[in-house]
């Protein structure tokens, strides 16, 4: 069975259903739609461009089991298995990723969210706070008291 | 108006946090609030308590809510000691207690603890009203005990604290077990490891096997016990344990007609 789906600036994709059901926001408006698939799905939040991605990412991972991590005590810790596909997928510029991230998201397809947190945790793991700051355009929103705590917390932390 | 970056929307800054290394993890918590409250949970999720300086537990005490994770060695000094026994971890999962001297005011603090589902207690001087303490431990799944001594109807209460257990272990064990009396199943216990010394110690250990159907791993460090090992060869060849698939025995002599019935 087929669904379109239909991106924000209007571009119209068909993919078959269980491939759009790795977003879970899709499966679920899929149950609550049932009666009514005339008209593409539409996804206010992502492009065309990513979208087109995110359909090829579910594309190949259409088999995977699915993944269920929330809150879950040993889950949250095991990273996700990364194919030699999924390597080739990450090699695309950070602002890509980033959108891809958010697109991952807002359609809540867990895996490839959890490839692109990968991806950034990769990119922060040898920089500084002002660093990662800059980069993300992140505000430095510690008060100088608030700062100091947490500088004296982490040296009890041993890490 | 642009979006927010994705980096600075908590779900996804957590998600980020979980693929971050141990030693970078504070390093990122210094960024912005969003992410200190992501970065947070991980940083303190797995505490090693050895109390080298006398601060840790003032640093602790406002995160015990995070921690998931507890190891602590009591080898290290009393000050750490008292300190960490007026702290309580209502999120605990895993208990990892290493101790030179059991004390009798520690019972109270163990049994705060007593939801976490894995536990491991390495004490060197027993004091045999803590072994009771034990069986206060309703949720256990995962249970390492070194020097466990056992006799009389604690035997009994530590078997019905076993039929929950998915894995046991046990270092030098003692249990004066009278005779035929074990009942029970223990339906869960998939896997199972033993350290001992001394032969005369282990009777127990195949009768309690013999009553584990789901086992998948064995593991075994023993001396000179051919008698214990051909008992398991016996209960291996009998096909007791359908789901086995691992089976590790060391400084055991093993004879050789044992061993063959073993790997066949």
């Amino acid at each position: 069975m087929k669904v379109t789906l239909e991106s924000s600036d209007g571009q119209v994709f068909t993919v078959d259903k269980e491939v759009a059901e790795l977003s879970v926001i899709i499966k679920e408006m899929l149950v609550i739609e049932q009666a009514n698939q005339d008209h593409p799905i539409p996804l206010l939040n992502v492009g065309a461009v990513e979208l087109a991605k995110v359909i090829e990412y579910c594309e190949h991972h259409r088999n995977d089991p699915t993944i269920d991590d929330d809150e879950d005590y040993d889950s949250r810790k095991k990273p996700i298995e990364m194919d030699d596909w999924d390597k080739q997928f990450t090699i695309v510029n950070k602002e890509m990723m980033f959108e891809l991230i958010l697109a991952a998201n807002s359609m809540q397809v867990k895996p490839l969210l959890h490839l692109g947190c990968r991806y950034a945790a990769d990119i922060v793991k040898r920089m500084s706070p002002t660093e990662i700051r800059d980069l993300f355009q992140i505000d430095d929103d510690f008060t100088p008291e608030e700062q100091d705590k947490i500088e004296w917390e982490k040296q009890w932390t041993k890490l | 108006m642009q979006s927010a970056h994705p980096l600075e929307i908590p779900e996804i800054v957590s998600y980020v946090a979980s693929y971050v290394r141990k030693r970078n993890l504070t390093t990122c918590a210094l960024v912005s609030k969003t992410w200190y409250q992501a970065f947070n949970p991980f940083i303190w999720h797995d505490i090693n308590c050895e109390f080298e300086g006398p601060y840790l537990p003032e640093a602790l005490h406002r995160h015990t809510q995070l921690v998931r994770t507890l190891k602590a060695d009591y080898s290290s000094g009393k000050e750490g000691r008292k300190k960490l026994l007026d702290l309580r971890f209502p999120n605990l999962v895993s208990l990892d207690l290493s101790i030179i001297l059991l004390h009798e005011d520690m019972k109270e603090w163990v049994l705060d603890h007593s939801s976490v589902t894995h536990l491991n207690l390495n004490a060197s001087d027993l004091n045999p009203v803590f072994w009771s303490t034990l069986f206060g431990f309703r949720h256990l799944k995962n249970l390492t005990v070194w020097r466990l001594e056992l006799s009389g109807k604690d035997v009994d209460t530590f078997w019905q604290l076993c039929t929950h257990l998915e894995r046991l272990e046990v270092f030098f064990p003692k249990i004066s077990y009278p005779g035929n009396t074990l009942s029970m199943e223990f339906l869960s216990i998939k896997e199972f490891k033993l350290c001992y010394f001394n032969h005369k110690v282990e009777d127990f250990i195949p009768k309690f096997l013999q009553r584990c159907p789901s086992l998948t791993s064995f593991w075994v460090y023993g001396k000179d016990s051919p008698e214990f090992i051909s008992s398991i060869s016996e209960l291996v060849a009998a096909r007791t344990w359908p789901h086995l698939h691992s089976i590790t025995i060391m400084a055991c002599k093993i004879a050789s007609d044992t061993r063959s019935k073993i790997i066949r």
